[in-house]
């Protein structure tokens, strides 16, 4: 069983011998993992059988075999399991003919929200997402991309989600609107939601998601933190760039903590590149070890594999 | 129980939300404009005055018979794949409903919208008759509102299956209308001419003096048995579109392959 996210927790997704058939083609392949709370980030080619994934926890599609669920209950023609779940697919289609504001309004009552409280739901939802209030009353047929991937978004927050499930999210925002977007991301993982991203854009998922899961000819390849997915891919050292106010002092306590196996001064102003042995130690008396040898850090940062070099090895 | 309720009655306010502002377009209202100003145009020239023969004929072969199913096909039969085509059927199916209850929703969000513009038609039509000198509207319209409320029940309940069933629903619902209603529905040796949902509209109308007198080859025995298998074949139809909702998947990389 393969797990993103679940340690010590209660899984909000549990997949176990999962497949799903179209007829003579594999989409998902006997998969088997869970996905707790946080930001979890859903990564595969093309054809990896993300999207089939994504529409049979969605509910919108029903497993060929196996189970898949969703707070402990099938998704399929569940409401609820339904009520719990937020989704924004990846398609630009929406119902162009409609204003913002009316089309939410009527999700929102269709997801159960209080008839009275609608307005101000949707107002402040649509506040939430950032879109302006000038836009609110246009036909979406007039929306930019990134507008329309922002009122997309507000559809699948209206109700309040206790699972947040995007395919795609980032596609047609600007840089701004991509930080806005994670923002809002991180603020719900930070309060409970659990979220589920589907992207492409991996550099963003890297800094959005702790959690992967790798999707590849419809199996799992590989899912867990990032740190654990790197670790498992280099063994037990890590490579950082460390930017202090005395370099020659901090390699000595290093050395002395028996946490380095080698560095190289970068010759650029108080620049180091470590090898460090033991990361988990390291990471747990760094700090400790910077404040007692009165050390100030100015820069750290991996030297490490990235999300996408994870991904390609991975998808080899 | 009283909270699904309270859910039920703010969902069918949202569905009728949205079903509404997507119905109810500028675009949409001129185009139905347009095509009743040609309609009454065409009547007033083609009817003659104070003849209730023609205006019935009107109202009964061309009203009733064609443009009434052929739009309750259209919108019925779109309601649900409309939304698969458009890609748009996650926004609803991810609701916190059960299938069948999206679906009956859906229908009875769009079979009010169609009520309400039938409605409005009925009227026009009978003050044209009365602008034409036509006798014996007055008491025809109720009987005629009755009938048309259930024809736009009937043929909606069956569009929206047919809408399920096939993407190409209007192809099939214009030969059913061919091969049932005007097929089935004219032999005159067997029972199986009850299917045909035209049969149970004449029987109705034809409780009316004027229509028996202009139509005098419609049935006008057991009106109450007409409007029984009218709402039978609603509640059937519902039930068979409902539970093809419930258990197929409709995506729209399914319709290539349909």
């Amino acid at each position: 069983m393969s797990t993103a996210g679940t340690t010590g927790t209660t899984p909000v997704i549990q997949a176990t011998e999962l497949s799903r058939w179209y007829g003579i083609v594999m989409g998902l392949n006997n998969i088997s993992f869970e996905i707790g709370p946080g930001l979890t980030g859903l990564v595969g080619p093309n054809g990896a059988g993300k999207s089939t994934l994504i529409k049979i926890i969605t509910g919108q599609l029903q497993p060929s075999d196996g189970e898949l669920t969703v707070f402990g209950a099938r998704p399929w023609n569940n409401p609820d399991v339904l009520r719990g779940i937020g989704f924004c697919p990846e398609e630009d289609a929406l119902p162009d003919r409609l204003q913002a504001r009316t089309w939410l309004r009527g999700l929102a009552l269709l997801a159960g929200i209080v008839p009275g409280t609608v307005p101000g739901h949707v107002d402040a939802i649509l506040d939430c997402v950032k879109l302006e209030r000038v836009h609110w009353d246009k036909p979406l047929a007039q929306f930019s991309k990134g507008m329309r991937q922002r009122v997309k978004l507000a559809q699948a927050l209206i109700h309040n989600p206790r699972l947040l499930v995007l395919d795609e999210p980032m596609n047609g925002l600007d840089p701004m609107g991509r930080q806005d977007i994670q923002r809002i991301l991180k603020q719900l993982a930070a309060e409970g939601t659990a979220v589920l991203i589907s992207s492409h854009i991996l550099h963003e998922l890297e800094a959005l998601c702790p959690e992967i899961l790798i999707l590849n000819w419809g199996r799992v390849i590989a899912s867990g933190s990032q740190l654990a997915l790197q670790r498992r891919l280099q063994g037990t050292e890590a490579n950082l760039h460390i930017k202090c106010s005395d370099p020659a002092r901090l390699t000595r306590v290093l050395f002395k903590a028996d946490l380095l196996l080698g560095f190289n001064d970068t010759g650029d102003d108080g620049g180091l590149d470590l090898r460090v042995k033991d990361p988990h130690r390291f990471s747990e008396c760094f700090v400790d070890l910077l404040t007692e040898n009165n050390l100030a850090l100015h820069e750290l940062r991996s030297r490490d594999r990235s999300l996408q070099d994870i991904f390609e090895k991975m998808t080899e | 129980m009283n909270q699904t309720l309270t859910n039920l009655t703010g969902a069918l306010r949202g569905m009728w939300t949205l079903v509404w502002a997507q119905r109810c377009t500028k675009r949409a209202l001129v185009w139905m404009a347009v095509a009743a100003g040609v309609m009454a145009l065409l009547m007033l020239r083609t009817i003659n005055h104070g003849s209730e023969r023609n205006w019935l004929e009107w109202v009964s072969w061309f009203y009733l018979h064609f443009l009434v199913p052929l739009t309750c096909l259209n919108v019925c039969g779109s309601m649900m794949r409309a939304e698969v085509q458009a890609n748009t059927l996650s926004f609803l199916t991810t609701r916190p409903h059960h299938r069948h209850t999206l679906f009956f929703l859906q229908y009875l969000c769009h079979v009010g919208w169609l009520q309400l513009v039938f409605f409005v038609c009925t009227m026009g039509l009978f003050a044209l008759g009365a602008v034409k000198g036509a006798e014996g509207l007055g008491k025809l319209l109720p009987l005629f509102l009755i009938t048309q409320f259930l024809a736009v029940l009937a043929w909606s309940a069956l569009s929206a299956l047919l809408g399920l069933l096939h993407q190409r629903f209007m192809i099939i619902g214009i030969l059913y209308w061919l091969v049932v209603e005007f097929g089935l529905g004219q032999v005159e040796v067997s029972n199986i001419n009850q299917l045909s949902i035209l049969r149970q509209l004449h029987t109705l109308l034809a409780q009316n003096e004027l229509v028996y007198t202009v139509f005098g080859s419609w049935p006008n025995d057991a009106p109450f048995m007409a409007m029984l298998v009218l709402l039978v074949a609603t509640f059937f139809f519902l039930a068979a579109g409902a539970a093809l909702f419930t258990f197929r998947e409709y995506l729209p990389s399914h319709e290539a392959g349909q």
